[in-house]
């Protein structure tokens, strides 16, 4: 198509932007929106008691939390976007465009709120005696700056999903404000201020505490938490509700793991599992006389980094056929542009093919345009893996039935010659291993 | 040519509106880049100084210079999203393609800015409340300047192949590797912002300075930083692209008047041993940047706007091209939405009728287009166990895909309606016809001569035969129709081993058939 291609060496694409992606969710929520949030509560709560050890314990959070937040979590939220220009030139390209003004706000808000930050960081021991208030007060805005920019992207995130009648009307509000747009907000912000309790029990547990403090503390963060974990279940099912009955159908099967569909009570079960440890979390920190854990605190920090992996993980999944419903599929293609590649065929729509394939067979320049979003040779989704022991009129014919064969896979663009040279090198590319794979009958 | 389609082809702002902004926004996202890297880069030259007890860097300047590193690199970062935003609505085609061509080193740039910040906070953190300076400092601060300098090498790549629309032909060939014209182009441009980085850096330190001596260092670096650009600058004239616009050569000769009066101006306060007021300083530097940015944009724009004018134009057509196709995939994607969980009938319809036929007797649409024909699914007698197996793995070399992407739920509901529309799990219909004795004697030699080679004489397969892609099927679970099975030992099946036996008369293939049946060892 109109843009070169990239191939991830190694680990392939589709781990190359899950890796960054979820990184950088658990740090914007947990970190910047959640962390602010306990800092700024830990603040407010030694300011109201007099309480220099409420103070102390925010204080001591500020300076590591700020270069977690300035260092690692707005890289990786850029990272996000260095990737896709790479990856789906075409999908980030069009969602820019589509959403340019959200994003243009949501990067005036994101100024403000690393100023306030700032501020807000370097006048910690300056504002002090009656100037303490303000203090309180602009950590709160900046809390609400870090708010807002989760507001503006999770209307992008949920358009991905739920395009509502975008795709016909083409109208703005349709598109931001889709039907899964303020559960998932919802769910978000839950999840920030969850993850905060735990970054903050976290410190509490490895920081040295008077006994006394660390029991009041957490009694708080765990009635927080508490607070939070019920908005998080409760806006889970919301979100579930908004979402077409169509792509949950294939929720489980579009993440491309064979494991997790074969197992859905396996899945199930580990996750009950992982409820319970977050569950314990809470109920430890309430119990006036359990002395948690450190083991329960971390336990409860991987359960949740584990909830939140597969939370987007199954979010981005979901999605397919489609980045864009009803507009693009996962591939690139557009969904009308498809049945013109099939009759005008894709190379000779591949601007860069002549240049690129020197050296390169056109079937993997084929597999490439059409596959490589999703699929790796080796690695993640393998697609060997995927056309093992399938002769090549038998990956030809589906090929050609692909996205009615597999509902969440969109369908070949090509023409019927193009069909023909991708399914022979993706059967020279599993050839080897079709022997050794043993077979049904 | 197709590169833009679609909403790439939506302009939000207009032309020349984006393009302001775009140079607004990265002149101030610039400003704290080079203010950072010269920072990071005096800070560390102070500290090696002072380790290596140079006596003239004894106080702990290395530390001061260091402390307001992380308001600059928040700023850095944070100012760099708008002209990120801004260059990809509004020179879509050349931004993409410039980096998927650098993909591997511009994807390396997210954990080089990591690495990079991360290591520095710690050197920053580390010096301040150790003044004297440890060794782990020290490796932090080299790893901290060696990882942030390189961040700009791969920035500096973007935009040099970006701007140079005519090599990329080249880059593509030579598989994303830049080709030697532009890598010179590219390490002078460079080391010229380096040289900027170290220039703005001295001049954020000299405003911030209180100590006279450090001030004067400041100036001096400023002006060895002048005197390195100027030297770097005719270089760059010389792999600047030629035919270059009026508009850019006056930019350029405004950008070196004021180089030079700004370092006559610095030269002249060192020389009178007398400090230049803050503002002069602040005014030198954004004296300079500004009508330096302007040339670079002035050459950038030359790059840049033919291929946003191509890729329109041709983008007007293509849109053309597409529109009879937008109604009937709007239609489509509505059905899809419409429609309710699939059942099991809705699942066949879907996953297996292509292959198998709307009536499953093996006649899909796709079937003339394999050299191993489908399976007729209704003559099929089996059991839930065997038929589950069967579908998780496949059959080797045949179309019969695995079908691991349904859950066990989901591979439950096209069972059911396997055996609610074709009885698939019943037991295996009764032989009807009469077969005589000879036929019976007939049958079982030619089961123990010829078929026991590959269906083995249990009927679950020789060794051999379970070598053969595909191998026969598993008779002491699986069986068809005894119409079905006495057909095919008469014609064979298509592509497979299994050969014709027309020679084999009626009565002994139906002979054969009982054999078979009497094999099944599961009953449903």
């Amino acid at each position: 198509m109109g843009f070169p291609t990239f191939n991830m060496p190694f680990i392939g694409n589709p781990l190359l932007i899950a890796i960054d992606a979820v990184l950088h969710v658990l740090l914007s929520h947990g970190i910047a929106i959640g962390g602010g949030a306990v800092i700024v509560l830990s603040e407010l709560l030694g300011q109201r008691y007099h309480s220099p050890e409420w103070e102390r314990f925010g204080r001591r959070m500020i300076k590591p939390t700020t270069i977690m937040i300035v260092a690692v979590g707005a890289p990786t939220g850029v990272g996000i976007w260095f990737i896709t220009s790479v990856i789906a030139p075409r999908a980030i390209g069009s969602l820019l465009r589509l959403f340019f003004w959200p994003w243009f706000i949501e990067w005036l808000v994101f100024t403000l709120e690393v100023m306030l930050l700032l501020i807000y960081y370097f006048t910690w021991d300056r504002w002090t005696g009656a100037k303490k208030r303000k203090h309180v007060a602009l950590g709160m805005t900046w809390v609400g700056a870090s708010m807002l920019t989760a507001a503006l992207i999770t209307g992008i995130l949920g358009f991905m999903l739920t395009s509502d009648g975008w795709p016909w009307y083409q109208r703005f509000a349709q598109a931001f404000f889709n039907p899964s747009y303020v559960p998932q907000l919802v769910l978000r912000l839950g999840e920030a201020i969850f993850l905060g309790c735990i970054y903050a029990v976290l410190w509490l547990m490895f920081s040295k505490q008077s006994r006394q403090f660390r029991q009041q503390a957490l009694r708080v963060f765990g009635r927080v938490a508490l607070g939070a974990l019920v908005v998080v279940v409760v806006a889970g099912l919301w979100y579930l509700r908004s979402i077409p009955p169509v792509f949950k159908d294939t929720m489980l099967a579009s993440t491309g793991i064979p494991w997790v569909v074969q197992n859905p009570r396996a899945l199930l079960l580990i996750d009950a599992a992982l409820a319970a440890v977050v569950m314990a979390f809470v109920v430890f920190s309430l119990l006036p006389f359990s002395r948690i854990r450190k083991t329960v605190a971390i336990g409860a920090s991987m359960a949740a980094i584990l909830f939140v992996a597969q939370f987007e993980f199954l979010r981005e999944s979901m999605r397919k056929p489609y980045v864009m419903p009803g507009y693009m599929y996962a591939n690139q293609v557009l969904v009308r542009e498809q049945p013109h590649f099939v009759k005008a065929g894709l190379l000779d729509h591949s601007y860069w093919y002549n240049y690129e394939a020197a050296g390169m067979p056109p079937g993997k320049y084929l597999f490439l345009q059409n596959c490589s979003r999703c699929h790796a040779i080796g690695g993640f989704n393998d697609i060997r893996a995927r056309v093992a022991g399938r002769p090549s009129d038998g990956i030809y014919v589906i090929l050609g039935n692909m996205d009615s064969m597999v509902p969440f896979m969109p369908p070949f663009s090509g023409t019927d010659r193009e069909r023909r040279i991708l399914a022979d090198y993706l059967y020279q590319l599993t050839k080897a291993n079709a022997a050794s794979q043993g077979g049904g009958r | 040519m197709n590169q833009l389609t679609g909403l790439l082809f939506n302009d939000p702002l207009p032309a020349r509106i984006n393009e302001g902004l775009l140079f607004s926004a990265f002149f101030l996202h610039l400003v704290f880049v080079l203010a950072m890297i010269g920072t990071a880069l005096i800070s560390l030259t102070y500290f090696i100084l002072k380790r290596t007890g140079m006596p003239k860097a004894s106080r702990d300047f290395h530390s001061d210079v260091m402390r307001p590193f992380i308001v600059l690199e928040a700023f850095a970062v944070v100012l760099g999203v708008a002209p990120l935003l801004l260059i990809q609505v509004g020179f879509t085609v050349s931004f993409f393609t410039a980096v998927i061509f650098l993909g591997r080193y511009w994807v390396s740039v997210i954990l080089l800015i990591i690495v990079a910040l991360v290591l520095l906070d710690l050197y920053e953190n580390r010096i301040e409340h150790s003044p004297a300076g440890s060794r782990g400092a020290l490796v932090l601060g080299v790893l901290g300047v060696f990882s942030l300098l390189a961040i700009p090498g791969v920035f500096v790549a973007a935009i040099v192949v970006a701007e140079n629309p005519q090599q990329w032909a080249a880059v593509a060939t030579l598989g994303g590797r830049v080709p030697g014209e532009l890598a010179w182009l590219w390490l002078a441009r460079y080391l010229h912002v380096i040289g900027a980085a170290v220039f703005v850096g001295a001049g954020f330190q000299y405003l911030r300075a209180s100590d006279p001596d450090h001030k004067q260092r400041m100036l001096m670096l400023m002006i060895g930083s002048a005197l390195y650009q100027g030297v770097i600058g005719m270089v760059l004239l010389t792999v600047l692209p030629r035919g270059v616009s009026w508009m850019t050569v006056a930019l350029l000769g405004i950008a070196v008047l004021a180089v030079v009066i700004g370092t006559f101006a610095l030269a002249l306060s060192v020389g009178a041993g007398k400090p230049l007021a803050s503002t002069a300083i602040a005014a030198i530097v954004f004296a300079i940047l500004l009508p330096m940015l302007l040339t670079r944009q002035s050459i950038q724009d030359r790059g840049f706007r033919p291929v946003r004018e191509t890729s329109r134009k041709a983008a007007v057509e293509y849109a053309r091209d597409l529109q009879p196709y937008a109604e009937p995939a709007l239609a489509a994607y509505q059905a899809r939405l419409q429609m309710p969980l699939p059942d099991g009938a809705a699942r066949y319809a879907s996953s297996c009728q292509f292959c198998h036929g709307p009536a499953a007797d093996g006649r899909g649409k796709a079937s003339a287009d394999l050299a191993i024909p489908p399976e007729s699914i209704r003559d099929v007698r089996t059991t839930r166990a065997h038929l589950n197996a069967l579908v998780m793995s496949g059959t080797v070399n045949t179309a019969m895909s695995n079908f691991r992407f349904y859950t066990p739920a989901q591979r439950d509901q096209i069972f059911d309606f396997l055996d609610w529309q074709y009885h698939v799990f019943s037991p295996p219909e009764p032989i009807t016809q009469a077969i005589s004795a000879d036929a019976r004697t007939q049958g079982t030699a030619l089961w123990a001569n010829t078929c026991s080679n590959c269906h083995g004489e249990d009927g679950r397969g020789s060794k051999f035969g379970l070598a053969l892609a595909p191998p026969p099927p598993d008779f002491s679970q699986y069986s068809i129709r005894p119409a079905a099975m006495v057909g095919v030992i008469k014609d064979g099946y298509a592509g497979t081993a299994m050969a014709a036996y027309p020679d084999i008369p009626e009565e002994v293939r139906w002979g054969l058939a009982e054999m078979i049946l009497a094999r099944r060892v599961s009953q449903p």
